[in-house]
């Protein structure tokens, strides 16, 4: 009796078990989280036994991306190359000094940006709205939005105090660029290359690296080792919005924007604040951010029926001024330059960090220009930027005011015959005092430094296209002085 | 553990343990990777510790899993929700104590256990692992593991065959 009820027992345990086992799950981890984990956990592990990546720039940390064990090797291979004591990304800004004249002959730099300026540089850019384009190729001079400008040439006068320059040398920096790259030997010598011959590529070097976050509004980190440059994009297969579906102008009208959509820029810098304090990603080395609403520019001058068909770009751009030894970055057509964060306003969240860059510079004294009258005809032509003046019979000229200036740093791009140097330009800036409706710009610059403006052409004699038949004779056009 | 050259055959074997393990007590897939991630990253910061100490490795990885779902639970739950558990299967088995052996009703009364008799109950259906290793992950003697075991599964017996319509 005892046994069977024993026996009874057990096959009632049994049965409990089953059952117990039937209502657990049988979810089995995602392949891609597996992927993904490993990646990680490789990081993980080199930093456990090279102390790798530098503790200021710890948003990558944040990202939860899909990268391979090998990518996270080069970054192990770089630490290994560029001496294990070295930090690769450092925040805290360094500037070493150099002899006078270090960078050579400044003779040879580029007025308009190579690409870097404005989130528009390196292999995968971030994305720079169309506005903000059309204001950079415009800005004082009469042309480029997107309204069909009556031909105007601006007569710039100074209107400020009397200034002068006490110094004959000021310290122009060059960012040192990189942190090192990778032996593509040691990289590709990981995998298994079957459709080409890896080891013909064996004197190569790893220069730029992508991984992208595989979920929905997922970044992708576009690194630079070459360059020094990290931007943080969109990962476009994850940010697809109905708007981007659209093949109809019906359609692109249903997700045309309105004014009072574009959120106020205080809630907007309040996000991207948000957003690089979540990453890591600081601001000591930016100074006060600005949103960039040129479009608004255009949009207050329309008529009420033209407003209705204007393009309200979707993103909102904030500048984060770079400092340099305390000195705030101006691009040559006077704009604030450094880090630029992209708002979308359709998603309600950043898409975009362009030009993080790392923060090493050297400084170098250069002579620069002491003589005042110089610098004012310099600024009253409308300053460092090419400039053509129209010389159609219907053109007008406005006037605009320049006020008293202060020093500043202009980024400017120094050729050395197919190779840029990132270097920053002591110079005065001018602010536009009074100008008439439909001047862009904010300032005039100046660079100080006497090689910078030896260099510059005059602005150019320009001689009307004859036009065969018409009779129209030859005529020279000269700049105003 | 050695150097890390074994760590993906580790990998392989561990990740789906522990990812059921986690999964089967929260039911959610994102909490389940966050909790995850955060056991085999501490793994790797930890595994110094485990040299040390010498305890079998499969214990000590569970115990770094439990205590990661102990301090999820803190942060989101007191208490493991048995109702969030899915009824896998609806299978009702036919006679006795099988007609009471319906999901819902074991549901209920493995909630109504204690806890470490649930835990306990758990850890050896649900994740296979031995009186021995149960032990060293909660830090009793493995007789009492036995013990505990036995009398959690009669009292289930019990509350099942006494709720039998």
């Amino acid at each position: 009796m005892n046994d069977n009820r024993e026996q009874f027992e057990d096959e009632q345990t049994e049965l409990l078990m089953a059952k117990l086992r039937s209502i657990q799950s049988q979810e089995k981890p995602d392949p891609k989280f597996a992927l993904r984990l490993r990646a990680q956990l490789s990081g993980h592990m080199a930093r456990e036994e090279k102390q790798l990546l530098t503790q200021n720039f710890n948003f990558m940390s944040r990202f939860k991306f899909a990268i391979a064990g090998a990518v996270i090797a080069a970054v192990a291979l770089i630490a290994v190359l560029s001496g294990s004591d070295k930090v690769l990304l450092p925040g805290k800004q360094e500037i070493a000094l150099a002899g006078e004249g270090a960078f050579g002959a400044l003779t040879k730099v580029s007025v308009s940006a190579k690409g870097q300026g404005g989130g528009g540089g390196g292999p995968a850019d971030a994305a720079l709205p169309a506005a903000l384009e059309a204001e950079r190729s415009s800005a004082g001079f009469g042309g480029g939005s997107s309204i069909m400008p009556v031909p105007t040439n601006y007569k710039f006068v100074y209107a400020g105090e009397d200034f002068g320059i006490d110094q004959d040398k000021m310290e122009v920096y060059r960012r040192v660029k990189g942190f090192g790259s990778v032996d593509f030997n040691e990289f590709i010598s990981q995998f298994a290359v079957q459709i080409f011959d890896a080891g013909k590529f064996g004197q190569s070097k790893l220069e730029y690296f992508r991984v992208a976050e595989d979920r929905d509004f997922g970044y992708g980190l576009n690194v630079d080792l070459k360059e020094g440059t990290i931007n943080i994009s969109e990962n476009w297969e994850r940010w697809q919005t109905p708007d981007r579906q659209c093949q109809t102008p019906e359609c692109y009208e249903q997700y045309r924007l309105r004014p009072e959509q574009i959120p106020a820029d205080e809630a907007v810098i309040a996000a991207t604040n948000a957003f690089l304090d979540e990453y890591g990603i600081g601001r000591e080395n930016f100074g006060e951010p600005m949103v960039q609403n040129y479009w608004k520019l255009d949009y207050e001058r329309l008529s009420s029926s033209d407003k209705m068909s204007y393009y309200i770009p979707d993103v909102v751009s904030v500048v984060y001024p770079l400092k340099v030894a305390g000195a705030e970055i101006y691009d040559e057509g006077g704009n604030k330059n450094g880090m630029f964060v992209t708002y979308s306003v359709r998603v309600n969240r950043v898409s975009s960090v362009s030009e993080l860059t790392n923060q090493r510079y050297e400084a170098s004294a250069y002579d620069v220009e002491t003589d005042v009258s110089r610098i004012k005809a310099i600024a009253e032509r409308g300053g460092f930027r090419t400039w053509y003046p129209y010389s159609e019979p219907g053109a007008k000229t406005e006037i605009v005011e320049l006020n008293t200036p202060f020093r500043g740093l202009v980024r400017l791009w120094h050729d050395l015959g197919g190779k840029w140097e990132d270097i920053f330009v002591p110079s005065l800036i001018f602010p536009i005092k009074s100008a008439a409706d439909g001047f862009y710009g904010s300032s005039v610059i100046v660079p100080l430094v006497k090689d910078v403006l030896d260099s510059q052409p005059e602005a150019p004699i320009i001689k009307p296209m004859p036009l065969p038949g018409l009779d129209i004779p030859e005529a020279e056009v000269r700049p105003n002085n | 553990m050695g150097n890390w050259s074994n760590f993906d055959e580790l990998y392989e074997v561990y990740l789906p343990k522990i990812y059921a393990f986690v999964y089967n007590r929260v039911r959610h897939k994102q909490t389940a990777e966050d909790i995850v991630s955060t056991v085999f990253t501490n793994i790797v910061k930890r595994v110094g510790t485990f040299r040390e100490h010498g305890a079998g490795f499969k214990p000590w990885v569970y115990a770094i899993a439990r205590n990661a779902l102990i301090d999820h639970y803190r942060r989101n739950q007191p208490t493991f929700d048995i109702g969030s558990v899915e009824v896998v299967s609806g299978e009702n088995l036919a006679n006795g104590l099988d007609r009471a052996l319906d999901a819902e009703s074991v549901k209920q009364f493995l909630a109504a256990l204690q806890p470490q008799q649930r835990e306990i109950i758990l850890l050896r259906i649900w994740d296979d692992l031995s009186h021995k290793e149960i032990a060293q992950i909660l830090n009793v003697s493995e007789a009492n593991s036995k013990v505990m075991f036995s009398r959690a599964i009669s009292s289930l017996r019990q509350a099942l065959i006494g709720a039998k319509p």
